[in-house]
């Protein structure tokens, strides 16, 4: 297994550290995309941050 | 995947931890009726890292305190139940239902000295044939009344395991709708090979085609959408709920039941299987019929897990992911996202708290709780009343009277020897 490295830090709202216990940083996976669930717990955001590894776009038909 | 400090927030439940007070704010189930209910007994639990004693004093009434007596630390699990408390069997110290030292037969007469002593003292009150306590801040809130717990002309069954390993594991397998197709499907197959049993008379392999989850009053409410259905069937269009922090509901017409999971401490959970046959239309099943209290195993004489009923199937992905999962390597995907939303809303739930708020699922008005409704599918994957058909394959094959159950739902006349 490989060691957790935590790509994200902060909330993209508050700024505040997401990395604090009370808060959620779920990192999961979507395909080929890494993907973190975010709550804040000083602000109450929550989101997700899909990390991109490669831009595509939509058949232009 | 989680760090481990946000991991260790989630999952240990001792006193003055985050999640242990968020969790001292319910009521908990800790032993069923049936064996507290002459005068004298007295059974040891453990309850959110506390070792305590429950004992039903000489007034008929229940108490719950510290397993420990203040004065040498002699256990009370072999205290001398009271007119009202419990004394200590070493010296005689009595304690009320709150804790306090009322008595030291030994010490002089005028002593202030027992007005110092006092150890832990906990609310209990029965209901629906359970024993609930509460170990949180004072006032107490409601303790909830259920449906199940309150419902008439039903016949109820308790079984119950001690399963070494952290309540969080066990809750999140209750927002894992896809588990069931697996682990209560294609190996349940693979059982029936095993034991020679024809394996096309299992109906629970539909492969899941959509999962969803949403937050409601009580909890979050859990829905699918299995091969060859729609979101018009009830699986999707009602679903059925996982009720803040530790219960899950589930059944179908002819079974009610609740999964409800009281932490001990970090590395055992206490867990209880309540369940309601529901007769069928125009039945009336005997008010004073007995509940009957089992033991579901979960391992067999070889120490193998026993895997061909379901929920020894549960207890067996539960426990063997370790006594506290390791969530710094799992890898979740989109179908963990039930797993994800409970996780945040435990943590949601934690800031009210530090908030000063009630968290979800705290009743303080009495008519609110007077019958408490919650939704619950009947038409089980499109097969009606699947899951109370195959009870011989739930945790009720070990209710003792299992078969005198059936036959009572049917509105056959038997007398319970139970």
């Amino acid at each position: 297994m490989k060691k957790y490295e935590i790509k994200l830090k902060y909330c993209p709202n508050c700024g505040e550290s997401l990395l604090k216990s009370k808060s959620l940083l779920n990192e999961y996976w979507i395909a080929d995309d890494t993907a973190y669930f975010c709550w804040c717990s000083e602000c109450s955001w929550r989101g997700e941050i899909v990390e991109v590894k490669r831009v595509t776009a939509p058949e232009l038909v | 995947m989680l760090s481990k400090e946000q991991n260790e927030t989630l999952t240990q439940v001792g006193p003055g931890k985050p999640m242990g007070e968020l969790l001292r704010r319910y009521w908990y189930p800790i032993a069923a009726s049936s064996e507290v209910e002459r005068i004298g007994t007295i059974k040891k639990v453990k309850i959110l890292g506390e070792e305590l004693v429950l004992y039903r004093d000489k007034s008929n009434n229940l108490g719950l305190v510290a397993d420990k007596c203040a004065h040498r630390g002699v256990s009370l699990e072999y205290g001398i139940p009271d007119k009202c408390g419990l004394r200590c069997q070493y010296h005689g110290w009595l304690y009320n239902g709150e804790g306090q030292c009322i008595e030291q037969p030994n010490e002089p007469e005028n002593s202030t000295f027992k007005a110092r002593i006092k150890i832990s003292g906990y609310k209990v009150e029965e209901l629906g044939g359970l024993v609930f306590a509460y170990m949180g801040p004072a006032p107490a809130p409601e303790l909830p009344r259920w449906d199940l717990f309150v419902q008439k002309n039903v016949i109820r069954t308790i079984g119950y395991a001690i399963i070494p390993c952290n309540w969080m594991q066990i809750m999140e397998n209750s927002l894992d709708p896809t588990h069931l197709e697996w682990l209560h499907g294609h190996y349940f197959q693979h059982i029936f090979e095993q034991q020679g049993r024809p394996q096309d008379e299992w109906k629970i392999t539909k492969h899941h085609l959509k999962i969803g989850f949403d937050e409601f009053e009580w909890g979050i409410i859990k829905r699918r959408v299995l091969e060859g259905q729609t979101e018009e069937n009830e699986d999707w269009a009602i679903g059925h709920p996982i009720v803040f922090p530790n219960m899950l509901r589930v059944g179908d017409s002819g079974a009610h039941s609740f999964q409800i999971r009281v932490p001990m401490d970090d590395t055992h959970t206490f867990h209880f299987w309540y369940t309601c046959f529901v007769p069928k239309e125009g039945v009336v099943v005997p008010e004073d019929y007995p509940i009957s209290l089992y033991q579901c195993p979960i391992k067999d004489e070889d120490g193998k897990f026993v895997t061909d009923y379901i929920d020894g199937q549960d207890m067996m992905a539960w426990i063997t992911q370790g006594p506290i999962a390791d969530r710094t390597t799992e890898r979740l995907g989109t179908s963990d996202k039930g797993i994800i939303m409970y996780r945040q809303l435990l943590k949601k739930e934690l800031k009210n708290i530090e908030n000063g708020e009630d968290p979800k699922c705290i009743i303080r008005d009495p008519k609110k709780n007077e019958y408490i409704e919650l939704p619950q599918e009947e038409d089980k994957f499109s097969e009606g009343g699947l899951l109370s058909g195959v009870a011989k394959d739930w945790n009720t094959r070990y209710a003792p009277n299992l078969e005198e159950i059936i036959e009572l739902c049917k509105g056959g006349k038997v007398s319970s020897s139970v």
